[in-house]
């Protein structure tokens, strides 16, 4: 008879708990998924094009970039013997880097715009960067396929090393995360950070080889461009679809960087978190 | 289906300067203030009860609810939950402008983690309960009126058949015929077993409403047991501070005549209305009252300092339409009420020429001016009028004569 009762309350203690605390995975992705399709069907709303502008933006830069860079300067791109290889040095440079600057861009200000939500409604508040990176997931997909696209129309591949595609992708979605994460609440704490963010992310485009092939710039400089996340990931994926060559270790670099920007952001979101309902 | 507190405490980290919070996270070093919000909050909200927290502006009554919803986390202490939750803090935060009726019904569901049967059941009751068309629910909510929208975010907000319910001061919002309604579905929820934990600067409402309340008082609970005990200790106390405030006022008012004018319009604010009863030959507060019948209805304020005031107090329909009102301002001589203590107020209506129908008084205590609200009770003490012995229908008998009939 005791025994059955305080099995009973210890059951109830675990549901309490069980409500309470972490959300059940399922429901995380129940919510996730709706918050994307509110978050495109409102992105466009009320625009002419609508969802056409995934399309229309990151090929109207690609267009900016190729005509300046690839028609005016005349920038080669050496290791890439095809007639529009810059076309598509910039496109793989693109395609890494339009996703991460969209994600980065909208998360930044992701939990100071939901603030007072946070404070009115019990919800987990990581899904707001989430939702921020998975908003970028559409502009990545296009980006990637017109890649693939273009590389086999100029017969460079397919080859057997796009099989790492996957997995850089992955590695990508997690270092946009993290990084997001650190942002969002950096952000949310001290506003200066949305400023700095703007102005950082113009001067991190020109120090990753998109625009230019790293091949452009001195020898002795090149290892220091491991030390740039984005770059080691650009360099990985330049050498996986296009067969360029790679500084050694840019792989190595890229996986070192995910665990470091995942992680951190992760740790730091959750050790900063308390502070998010709190507002006097 | 209950809320159990264990020892919370909230304490909140204030820093003077956003930088102090960075200087505080490199080097591990204190650079902030400690507020204590709340401290040693410990009692438990039963299965189906419903509970009350009442208490000043800033007294931590909010930030308990919010503990209790779990938007925000006690530095101390645990809160058990058990049931499913819905917390009405603010209606319709989450609502997306752009987005359909419908689609943000959806994202609420979503919030609660329900997809497949469980989003249908909760479209089907959130639709229904809002009252809204097929039509209006398709447009984007920021084509709504203030009216529409509150209805949707209530119905939103309850469609969780919730057992626990934690409100915040949502009931007093939209228009009459919604505020009735969705203090019904409250009352619904209530009758079907569902915890009610329900904060309100309407003491009124409190009273009517809950069957055990706390007070809380700079973050502790000042007391708590049965409803009316607490109420009682709030109201008192609030009593005994106005009189000191009034005192204080006067004391170093009294060399200083400008100021003096200055601490009596501050001692304007000290009247409260404490009853008001309706006697027929039937007796008091009636059910039902015939057209014709002699009624009488008397209203009792109290009076906390020595101001003048007025007393206008009205009957109105359910749909706030004013019946007939009158003040005490309006007497042949107009002079208006004063004096330190309780004062009544009685009005006998001989004849009373209303026609079948649901009424209820409002009453209003003003100033001299007769311009500044100093206290009101809206829409209560409902009752209903039947008229048996004649056909004429509509709100008032008026008097009339048949001239011609050919």
């Amino acid at each position: 008879m005791v025994a059955k009762r305080t099995m009973t309350h210890t059951e109830k203690n675990a549901v309490a708990e069980a409500s309470a605390q972490s959300r059940h995975p399922r429901q995380l992705w129940v919510l996730w998924r709706y918050w994307m399709a509110r978050e495109f069907k409102t992105r466009y709303a009320g625009s002419v094009l609508g969802l056409a502008w995934a399309f229309v933006q990151p090929v109207a830069s690609l267009a900016i970039f190729y005509v300046l860079f690839g028609k005016v300067l005349a920038v080669r791109v050496p290791g890439l013997e095809v007639d529009n290889g810059y076309l598509l040095h910039l496109l793989a440079g693109l395609a890494i880097w339009l996703p991460f600057t969209d994600a980065i861009g909208r998360g930044v200000g992701s939990l100071v715009a939901y603030e007072d939500f946070l404070r009115k409604q019990p919800m987990p508040a990581e899904i707001l960067p989430a939702v921020s990176v998975g908003g970028s997931l559409l502009v990545m997909v296009i980006g990637y396929a017109l890649l693939l696209v273009l590389s086999v129309a100029q017969g460079v591949g397919p080859t057997a090393s796009w099989g790492w595609l996957p997995i850089l992708v992955l590695g990508q979605v997690a270092l946009t995360y993290g990084l997001t994460l650190f942002l969002s609440m950096a952000h949310f704490l001290w506003r200066d950070v949305g400023s700095a963010v703007t102005f950082g992310l113009q001067l991190w485009f020109y120090l990753t080889p998109i625009v230019y092939p790293l091949s452009q710039v001195p020898e002795r400089f090149h290892a220091w461009f491991l030390f740039n996340p984005l770059a080691a990931l650009v360099l990985t994926v330049q050498g996986c679809v296009l067969n360029m060559p790679v500084p050694a270790g840019a792989p190595w670099a890229f996986a070192l960087w995910v665990l470091l920007l995942g992680g951190g952001g992760w740790w730091f979101f959750r050790s900063m978190k308390p502070a998010l309902g709190e507002a006097l | 289906m209950s809320i159990r507190f264990e020892g919370i405490e909230k304490t909140y980290m204030v820093y003077n300067r956003p930088q102090d919070r960075l200087w505080e996270w490199m080097t591990q070093r204190q650079h902030h203030r400690v507020h204590v919000a709340l401290a040693d909050i410990g009692f438990e909200v039963q299965s189906g009860e419903t509970f009350g927290l009442i208490g000043e502006n800033g007294a931590g009554k909010s930030t308990l609810l919010k503990i209790a919803a779990g938007t925000i986390r006690p530095t101390r202490g645990q809160v058990v939950r058990q049931g499913r939750v819905a917390a009405l803090l603010e209606l319709g935060a989450g609502f997306h402008p752009e987005e359909s009726g419908y689609d943000n019904i959806r994202f609420m569901a979503a919030l609660h983690g329900l997809e497949g049967e469980g989003m249908q059941d909760f479209m089907v009751r959130a639709t229904a309960f809002s009252e809204l068309s097929v039509e209006t629910l398709e447009r984007p909510v920021k084509t709504y009126s203030s009216g529409m929208f509150m209805r949707l975010a209530f119905a939103a907000a309850t469609a969780i058949d919730p057992e626990v319910l934690i409100v915040d001061e949502a009931l007093s919002v939209g228009d009459l015929h919604f505020q009735k309604k969705s203090l019904n579905r409250i009352l619904e929820l209530r009758e079907r077993g569902a915890t009610v934990l329900f904060c309100s600067h309407n003491l009124y409402q409190v009273r009517s409403l809950c069957q055990r309340a706390a007070w809380i008082q700079d973050g502790r609970i000042a007391s708590i047991g049965k409803t009316e005990d607490v109420v009682t200790a709030y109201e008192s106390y609030e009593r005994r501070r106005y009189v000191h405030l009034r005192a204080e006022s006067a004391d170093s008012a009294s060399p200083d005549p400008a100021r003096s004018t200055s601490a009596a319009t501050s001692a304007t604010a000290l009247v409260k209305i404490m009853k008001l009863t309706v006697e027929t030959a039937d007796g008091i507060n009636p059910a039902q009252i015939d057209s014709f019948q002699d009624m009488a209805v008397d209203i009792e304020v109290e009076s906390y300092a020595d101001a003048p005031f007025h007393v206008l107090f009205a009957i109105v329909r359910p749909d706030k339409d004013n019946v007939f009102g009158t003040s005490t301002q309006f007497r042949p001589e107009g002079q208006p009420l004063q004096g330190i203590g309780s004062h009544r107020v009685r009005m006998r209506f001989p004849r009373l020429s209303l026609l079948s129908g649901e009424y209820l008084w409002s009453v209003y205590v003003l100033d001299d001016t007769g311009i500044q609200v100093l206290d009101m009770a809206e829409l209560i003490q409902p009752f209903t009028v039947l008229n048996q012995r004649h056909r004429e229908f509509g709100v008032t008998w008026l008097e009339h004569d048949w001239v011609t009939v050919e």
